[in-house]
C-alpha cells in the first residue's frame, strides 16, 4: 500500500472542516503503536470530541493496513465507554477484530457489550447485540445465549433481526448449546412477524441451522402467508420467499394457479433474482405438464429478454450473463421454438465481453430454425471473418451443431462451410475440419461435396493436433474418394516424425490401417514403415502396443483384420454431448443457481457438507415427481440427518470398504495360488477380459470410434490366436515389452489378471479354457434367466434328479458363498439362495438356455473342511444336461482339483 | 448466504480472507480471455465485478442464485457512491472506516439486511470525506453509462448530507436514456435493429415525497397490443416490446393513463427498463464504398450522414473499422474546412479511428481512406475492411418518442418548488455497418 500523499486538498466539507482533514494512510514505522498507546491514554479525557474520534480512526486505519494494534486493547476496551456513536462504531470494530487474540481482555469488552445490549437507543442495542455474536471464543456462549433470548423477544424490529442472525452465529459456536434453548420454536414464531426482514432473517436461520435436514420445513400455511405478502419485502426477500415456494407442491390445482396468478407480475421486476426466482416457481409447479409447461416458456420469454438486453445496456454484464446462462438452459432443455423469433438478440456486439459472446452463439445455435435459419447463418458467417479467432472458431463450431440439429437444412448449411475452407485462414480451416470431421460422421454423403476442398487443402494450413487428428481421420475413413489421400497422409505421418503427439500418432495410425484396405498398392509401404517406426523408435506403451496389436492382426489374417476395420459404417445420429438429457434434467431442478452459470450438476463444486446439504434439500422437496429420478441418482450414500449419524454412517462406510479390500485380498490370494496349476496348461489361459476394455478404451479414445465396436468379435472369433496377443498385451502394459513376439508362452505372474477376472462381470471363459476347448461341449446360456423363487421351487419340486456329481475342491482355497456366486454368474450361472453352514457352503443355481427352452437347477455343496463339491442337477432340458456339467466345471474353474 | 465480501484493487484492500483474495487474484489474471463473473476454485464460488479499476468481489461455499449475489455487489456499490459522491479507489480508501459501517449495516453473517440507502441512513454515523474529481469525467451514473453529458458538481453530492443541510437545493434529475443497436448491411438496409432504454432518477428532495410520473398517452406495451398488428409500429405511437419496472414503483395506473406512481428510495435508481425491436429512424447512415486502386492498393470512402434534425448534434462521434492485415500504411482525406476531425490508423490493433468532435443534424461527412498493402492481394484483402462500427452520443434527442410529460410531485408544504431536471440522451451501443 501506497501512502495517499497529501489528502488534505482533496478533502473538503467533512465533519473536521476546521482542522486539516487526518491523515490515516501515512507510512509508520514500528514505534508508532506505542505513540499511539500514549495518544490514546493523553486524548481519553480530551472534551474536543473530534479529536479522540481522530485518534480512535487512526488505530482502525492501521487494523486495515494489517499492521498489529492489538497491543491498543486494553486502551480500547477503556474508551469504549463513551455516549459517542461514532466511537463506539469504530471501537466495537476493533474489539471484535482482535478478540480472539485476546481472549482474556475480550471478556472485559463482553461487559461493555452486555451493557449496551440494555440501552434505551436501540441503535445500539442492535450495536451490541450485534457485535457481541461476533466473538468468537471459547466461553462466549453463556453470555450470548442471554442476550439473544432478550433480543429475539425486543419490541425493536431492528435489534430482533440482530437477534436472529445471532442465532446462527451462536448455532455454529456451539450446536450442543443451542439444543438445550428454545431458540429453534422462537424462530419458527418469528416467520410470522410483521416486519419483513424479521420473518426472512428467520427463515434463513432456520434453513442455516436445519440445513443438514433440508432446511426449513415448508408447509401450506408459511407458503401462502408469505406469498400474500411478497410485496412488502425487497428483492432479496422476495428471492428466499420464491425459493421457498419452488420447494413447495400445492395440494390442488386450483391452488397452483393461485399461485401462479400471485406471482405472474413478479416476472415485471427488474430484478433478476427475482424473475429468475418467480421462473423457477412456474417452472416446478408446472414440471409435470407439458402444456402447461410450454405456456410458461411463453409466458417468460419476452421478460427474460428484457433482463438480458437492460442489464446489457446499463453494462451490468455479469446479470447479463446469468440470465443468458439461464437463457441457453431453456432452449436447449425444449424452449428453443419460443426463442425462435428473438433470434437476433443473440447476435453479438463488438465490445462485449468474450464470456457473453460465447454464450449467444451457442443459443444462436439451438434457437435456429427453418424460420431464421438465413439470417443466422448469414450472421455467423460475419463472425468466421471477425478479427477474433475465438469467435471465428466458436462461430463455426455453432455451424457444426446446426447441420447436426437441423437434418433437414443440414445440406444447405454445409455448403457454407466450403467456404471457410477457400478463405485459408489457418485457424479457420482448422476448425472448419474439425467440425466436417462431425458432421461426415452423421452425413456420410456429404463427403462429395468436399472432395475438391479436401484435396486442396495445404497442410499448414491446419494448426493444432485435433485439427490433424480430425484430417487424418477424414483421410482415412474417405480415403477412396480422395485422390491424394496416401500421399497427405504421408506427408503428416513424417511431419510427426518424432511421434511428438500421441493422440496424433495414434489417429494416424488407425487412418492408415483403414486406408491400407481401401488403398493398398499405395498405402502398404506407408503402413509398414509406420509401424516399423512404431514398434521400433517409441517409448509411449500404448501407442506401441497398438502398432504390435495391428501388426499381429494383419500376420493372422488379413481378411479378418479387413472385416473389422473396414466394417460396415454404422451412421452417428445424435451424439452424446448434445443429448445430455440427464444433465440438462438436473440443471433444470437446479435451476437459478451456479450449477447453470458452470452448466454442471452442483455435486461437481460443492465440497463435503455444504454438499451434503443440497443433498438433503433434494432428498426432501425433489424426492417425488420427475425429479425423482435425477434425485436418486445422486444421493447413493446419502448422509443422515444429523452430523454425529452423518460421521457414524461415514465410519460404517469405511469399515465396509475395509471389507471389499479383505475380500478382494481373499481372491487375490484365491488366483494367486490357483493360477499356479493353470499356468502350467497354457499361458493363453490368462486371457481376460480386462484386455479387451484396455483395447476398446485405446481405441475409443484416439479414433473415431467405430473401431471400439469391433474389438470383442475379434476375441470371440480368435480365442486361439488372439488370447496370448491380447494377454501379452496387458502384461506388457505393467511390464517392459518384450521385443520377441514369438515367445507366446512364457509362464507369466498372472495373478493380478486373476483377481481383476473374478472382481469384473465380464462373460468371459478364463477360467479352465484348456479343458472347454476338449470336451467342447458348452451350451449356451442367457445372461437373463426368468426365472424367480417361486417358478425354482415348483420346478425343483416337480423334476427328477438328472446328475448327481461330486468332484474334488483344491484344498488350499478358503473362499465364501459370494465369490462362488460371482464366480458363476461369470458364466451365467445365478444363484437363487446361499447360506453357510460350519464349513459347508449350500447354494441353489439356476440357468436358461440362451434360447429359453430349458432350465437348470442345481444344488450345491461345497464342504471345505472334507474338500468335496457335490452338485445335483435337475432340468427341464435332459439332453443337453451333461453339456451343462461343463459350463459348471468352467464355471468352478480352478476351485476344483483337475 | 455469503463468506465473504471484499474490495480489491492494485492498491486498496479492505478485508478479510487473504488466500481468498490470493486466490481469486491470480484466478482472474490468468485466465484466457475475459474472465466470467463467476467461477469455482476447490468449493469456493467467486462473484465479482470490476468497475473504476476496482473489484467487487463475494465469495460463498453455497450453490446460490448468482443473481441474488450479483444484486446484492451491485446495490452495494450504489450505496457507496450514495455515501461518498464518486466510487473511486481513492474515494473508499479515504472513506473505509464509513465503508465498513456500510457493510455492517447491508449484510450480517453472509445475510443481505439493511439494503437501501434511506434504510440505513439511520445507522451510519462517520461522514463522508469528499473528493475533488480529478477530471470532468462521468459520475452521476458512472457505472450506468459512461456518458460525458452534463456533468454536474450537484449530483457528486453525498446523500448523508442532505438532511442536515439546511441550504440544500431540493431537487430531482430524470433521465431518459436510449441506447441504440444498429446493423446494417453492406447496401445500407438495416438488419437488425433495437432500442434498449431506461428511465433514471436521482432524487434530492426532502422528505423523499411520492411522485407520479406521466409518460406519452399513446405509449403502447407489448407488439400484440399494438393493434397494428404485422409488427410494424403503428404511426403516431410508441410501442414498447417489453419493459420491467423498479421495486418502488406502481404501476396501476400505467396501463389506463401511463402514469407511474413512484416512493422514490434515496439516491438514484432505475425507474424502468424498456426495450424496442425493430424499425426506426436511425440518427446515422453509413455508406462504406472499397475500390481496389491497384493490386497493392486500396481504397475505402466512407459517407457518413446524420438524419436528425439540424437542431441537435452528435458528440464524442467515433467511426471505426478494422484494416488488413497486410497492411503497411495508411492514409487519409480528411473534410477539408471542418473543424474538429481526426483520423489515426492504429497499427498494433490493425484498426482506423476517425473521430468527429461535433457532428450536426442533417450533415453528411465523408473520409477517404488509402491503404497500402504489403503484397499484391488486394482482392483477397477487400474482405478484410470492416465492418464499420460507429460511437456517437445525442444529448437532448432520443429516438424512441417515449417523452416524460410531467412530474408531479406530491407534497404538504408550501412553497415547494423542487427544481426538476429532464435531460433525454441517445447513445451508441452497438452502431454497426458491414462492408
Amino acid at each position: 500500500m501506497n501512502p495517499a500523499g497529501n489528502i488534505g486538498s482533496g478533502a473538503a466539507g467533512s465533519s473536521a472542516s476546521t482542522l486539516p482533514p487526518p491523515q490515516f494512510f501515512v507510512d509508520h514505522k514500528k514505534g508508532e503503536v506505542n505513540e499511539l498507546k500514549q495518544l490514546l491514554r493523553a486524548v481519553s479525557l480530551d472534551k474536543d470530541i473530534n479529536k479522540r474520534r481522530d485518534v480512535i480512526k487512526k488505530v482502525i486505519a492501521y487494523m486495515t493496513l494489517g499492521i498489529d494494534v492489538s497491543r491498543l486493547y486494553p486502551e480500547m476496551v477503556k474508551a469504549s465507554m463513551t455516549d459517542d456513536v461514532v466511537m463506539k462504531k469504530m471501537i466495537y470494530l476493533y474489539l471484535i477484530n482482535y478478540a480472539e487474540q485476546n481472549q482474556e481482555l475480550a471478556i472485559l469488552a463482553i461487559n461493555t457489550f452486555l451493557m449496551d445490549c440494555k440501552q434505551q437507543n436501540h441503535k445500539i442495542r442492535g450495536l451490541a447485540l450485534r457485535s457481541l455474536c461476533s466473538l468468537r471464543f471459547e466461553g462466549v456462549q453463556q453470555y450470548l445465549q442471554q442476550a439473544i433470548q432478550e433480543g429475539l423477544n425486543d419490541v425493536d424490529p431492528y435489534v430482533k433481526k440482530t437477534a436472529i442472525i445471532g442465532c446462527v452465529k451462536f448455532y455454529h459456536m456451539s450446536k450442543k448449546d443451542f439444543k438445550k434453548t428454545d431458540f429453534l420454536d422462537t424462530l419458527y414464531k418469528l416467520t410470522k412477524d410483521h416486519d419483513a426482514l424479521v420473518v426472512i432473517n428467520a427463515i434463513e436461520a432456520i434453513n442455516e441451522i436445519r440445513a443438514n435436514k433440508g432446511g426449513i420445513d415448508i408447509q401450506r400455511p408459511l407458503v401462502i402467508h408469505l406469498l400474500n405478502r411478497i410485496k412488502d419485502f425487497n428483492e432479496w426477500g422476495q428471492s428466499i420467499i420464491l425459493d421457498l415456494t419452488s420447494k413447495y407442491t400445492p395440494s390442488t390445482q386450483e391452488e397452483m394457479y393461485d399461485i401462479m396468478n400471485l406471482l405472474e407480475d413478479r416476472f415485471k421486476h427488474a430484478s433478476s433474482s427475482v424473475v429468475l426466482g418467480a421462473v423457477k416457481v412456474f417452472l416446478h409447479l408446472t414440471k409435470d405438464d407439458e402444456i402447461l409447461c410450454r405456456q410458461v416458456f411463453e409466458r417468460l420469454q419476452a421478460p427474460l429478454i428484457t433482463l438480458m438486453t437492460s442489464s446489457e445496456t446499463t453494462e451490468s454484464y455479469e446479470v447479463s450473463f446469468n440470465v443468458l446462462s439461464h437463457i441457453h438452459l431453456l432452449v436447449v432443455k425444449g424452449a428453443n421454438q419460443v426463442f425462435e423469433s428473438e433470434y437476433k438478440h443473440f447476435f453479438i456486439k463488438y465490445d462485449e465481453p468474450s464470456y457473453i459472446k460465447n454464450l449467444k452463439l451457442e443459443i444462436l445455435a439451438y434457437v435456429a430454425s427453418p424460420n431464421n435459419i438465413q439470417e443466422i447463418v448469414n450472421e455467423l458467417s460475419e463472425y468466421v471473418t471477425d478479427v477474433n479467432a475465438e469467435i471465428a472458431k466458436k462461430s463455426i463450431k455453432c455451424f457444426g451443431t446446426i447441420i447436426i440439429r437441423l437434418t433437414k437444412m443440414s445440406k444447405t448449411v454445409a455448403a457454407q462451410l466450403r467456404n471457410f475452407l477457400s478463405l485459408r485462414i489457418s485457424y479457420v480451416t482448422t476448425e472448419t475440419v474439425i467440425v466436417l470431421k462431425d458432421i461426415l460422421r452423421k452425413y456420410r454423403n456429404f463427403i462429395d461435396d468436399f472432395i475438391p476442398f479436401f484435396s486442396k487443402i495445404s497442410l499448414d494450413q491446419i494448426i493444432e493436433v485435433e485439427g490433424k487428428c480430425a484430417y487424418a481421420w477424414i483421410l482415412g475413413e474417405f480415403g477412396e474418394s480422395i485422390d491424394e489421400s496416401p500421399y497427405i497422409l504421408e506427408k503428416m505421418i513424417e511431419e510427426q516424425k518424432e511421434f511428438n503427439s500421441v493422440k496424433l500418432s495414434g489417429v494416424l495410425l488407425t487412418a492408415t490401417f483403414k486406408l491400407f484396405f481401401k488403398r493398398a498398392p499405395e498405402v502398404q509401404r506407408i503402413l509398414g514403415s509406420l509401424l516399423e517406426s512404431l514398434i521400433k523408435n517409441v517409448n509411449e506403451t500404448d501407442l506401441k502396443q497398438r502398432a504390435v496389436f495391428y501388426f499381429r492382426l494383419l500376420k493372422t489374417d488379413v481378411g479378418l483384420a479387413e472385416k473389422i476395420v473396414t466394417g460396415s459404417q454404422e451412421k452417428i445420429h445424435e451424439f452424446y454431448e448434445d443429448k445430455n438429457e440427464e444433465l440438462r434434467e438436473r440443471l433444470f431442478l437446479e435451476f437459478n443457481s451456479l450449477s447453470v452459470v458452470y452448466q454442471k450438476p452442483s455435486e461437481r463444486f460443492l465440497k463435503d457438507q455444504i454438499l451434503r446439504q443440497a443433498q438433503a434439500i433434494e432428498k426432501k422437496y425433489y424426492s417425488k415427481g420427475r425429479w425423482a429420478k435425477s434425485v436418486r441418482e445422486r444421493t447413493v450414500g446419502q448422509p443422515d440427518d444429523d452430523e454425529e449419524q452423518a460421521e457414524a454412517t461415514n465410519k460404517i462406510k469405511v469399515t465396509e470398504q475395509q471389507q471389499t479390500v479383505a475380500s478382494l485380498d481373499d481372491l487375490l490370494d484365491f488366483g494367486g495360488s490357483s493360477s499356479q496349476s493353470n499356468i502350467t496348461q497354457n499361458s493363453s489361459n490368462t486371457n481376460t477380459t480386462q484386455p479387451i476394455d484396455l483395447l476398446g478404451d485405446l481405441d475409443l479414445g484416439a479414433s473415431s470410434g467405430n473401431m471400439g465396436g469391433y474389438q470383442p468379435q475379434v476375441l470371440q472369433n480368435n480365442n486361439n490366436v488372439g488370447g496370448g496377443l491380447i494377454s501379452d498385451d496387458l502384461i506388457n502394459t505393467t511390464a517392459a515389452y518384450n521385443q520377441n513376439m514369438q515367445k507366446q508362452s512364457v509362464p507369466k505372474q498372472p495373478t493380478v489378471n486373476y483377481a481383476l477376472d473374478s472382481l469384473s462381470g465380464f462373460d468371459n471363459n478364463m477360467f479352465g479354457l484348456g479343458k472347454a476347448q476338449q470336451t467342447n461341449q458348452l451350451v449356451e446360456l442367457t445372461p437373463t434367466p426368468d426365472i424367480d423363487s417361486e417358478r425354482f421351487q415348483q420346478l425343483w419340486m416337480q423334476l427328477p434328479e438328472c446328475q448327481n456329481i461330486q468332484k474334488p475342491l483344491r484344498q488350499d482355497v478358503i473362499f465364501q458363498c459370494s465369490d462362488v456366486e460371482q464366480l458363476l454368474a461369470q458364466h451365467r450361472i445365478y444363484c437363487m439362495a446361499s447360506g453357510q453352514i460350519g464349513n459347508e457352503l449350500k447354494f441353489f443355481f439356476y440357468a436358461q438356455l440362451m434360447d429359453k427352452s430349458g432350465y437348470f437347477l442345481l444344488e450345491t455343496l461345497l464342504n471345505q473342511q472334507t474338500s468335496v463339491l457335490t452338485s445335483n442337477l435337475k432340468t427341464t432340458r435332459t439332453d443337453v444336461g451333461l453339456a451343462f456339467l461343463n459350463n459348471l466345471y468352467k464355471g468352478f474353474g480352478t476351485l476344483l482339483l483337475q | 448466504m455469503l463468506s465473504q465480501f471484499f474490495i480489491l484493487s492494485a492498491r486498496v484492500r479492505l478485508d478479510l480472507g487473504r488466500e481468498t483474495s490470493e486466490i481469486f487474484f491470480r484466478k482472474v489474471k490468468f485466465w484466457k480471455g475475459d474472465p466470467p463473473p463467476c467461477f469455482t476454485v476447490e468449493g469456493i464460488n467467486f462473484f465479482y465485478t470490476k468497475k473504476f479499476g476496482i473489484f467487487f468481489v463475494a465469495t460463498t461455499k453455497h450453490n446460490v442464485s448468482p443473481s441474488f449475489v450479483m444484486d446484492i455487489l451491485y446495490r452495494m456499490m450504489k450505496v457507496f457512491r450514495d455515501y461518498c459522491g464518486v466510487l473511486n479507489e481513492e474515494s473508499i480508501r479515504k472513506n473505509f472506516v464509513l465503508i465498513y459501517e456500510i457493510i455492517d449495516e447491508i449484510i450480517d453473517y453472509g445475510h443481505p439486511q439493511l439494503m437501501t440507502t434511506e434504510n440505513i441512513k439511520q445507522f451510519i454515523v462517520n461522514e463522508a470525506i469528499l473528493i475533488q474529481q480529478k477530471q470532468q469525467t462521468s459520475n452521476f451514473r458512472p457505472n450506468i453509462f459512461s456518458s460525458n453529458t452534463i456533468p454536474s458538481t450537484a449530483i457528486q453530492r453525498p446523500l448523508s448530507q442532505i438532511t442536515d443541510k439546511k441550504n440544500m437545493k431540493n431537487e430531482i434529475f430524470v433521465d431518459i436514456f436510449e441506447k441504440l443497436t444498429v446493423l446494417f448491411n453492406a447496401n445500407g438496409f438495416v438488419i437488425n435493429s433495437s432500442i434498449d432504454g431506461v428511465i433514471q432518477m436521482k432524487s434530492y428532495l426532502q422528505g423523499n415525497p411520492e411522485l407520479r410520473l406521466v409518460l406519452n398517452d399513446d405509449l403502447v406495451v407489448g407488439r400484440a397490443n399494438a393493434g397494428g398488428g404485422g409488427g410494424g409500429q403503428v404511426v403516431g405511437s410508441v410501442v414498447l416490446d417489453d419493459c420491467n419496472f423498479h421495486e418502488c414503483v406502481d404501476v396501476r395506473d400505467f396501463e389506463a393513463m401511463k402514469t407511474l406512481t413512484i416512493n422514490p428510495p434515496d439516491g438514484e435508481f432505475l425507474v424502468m427498463n424498456y426495450r424496442i425491436n425493430g424499425d426506426y429512424a436511425t440518427p446515422f447512415r453509413i455508406y462504406p464504398f472499397i475500390d481496389e486502386i491497384s493490386q497493392y492498393k486500396l481504397q475505402l470512402t466512407l459517407k457518413v450522414r446524420a438524419t436528425f434534425p439540424p437542431d441537435h448534434f452528435a458528440t464524442q462521434v467515433l467511426v471505426k473499422f478494422p484494416v488488413p492485415r497486410q497492411t503497411t500504411n495508411v492514409t487519409f482525406e480528411i473534410p477539408k474546412g471542418i473543424q474538429g476531425h481526426s483520423a489515426e490508423y492504429k497499427q498494433t490493433e490493425q484498426l482506423t479511428e476517425w473521430a468527429i468532435k461535433k457532428f450536426q443534424g442533417g450533415v453528411e461527412h465523408t473520409l477517404i481512406v488509402k491503404i497500402t498493402l504489403k503484397n499484391p492481394t488486394a482482392t483477397e484483402c477487400r474482405k478484410e475492411i470492416g465492418p464499420v462500427s460507429m460511437n456517437f452520443e445525442i444529448p437532448m434527442y432520443n429516438v424512441s418518442n417515449l417523452q416524460v410529460k410531467y412530474l408531479k410531485i406530491a407534497s404538504t408544504q408550501k412553497n415547494y418548488n423542487p427544481y426538476r431536471w429532464v435531460r433525454y440522451v441517445t447513445q451508441s451501443s452497438s452502431y454497426v455497418c458491414r462492408t
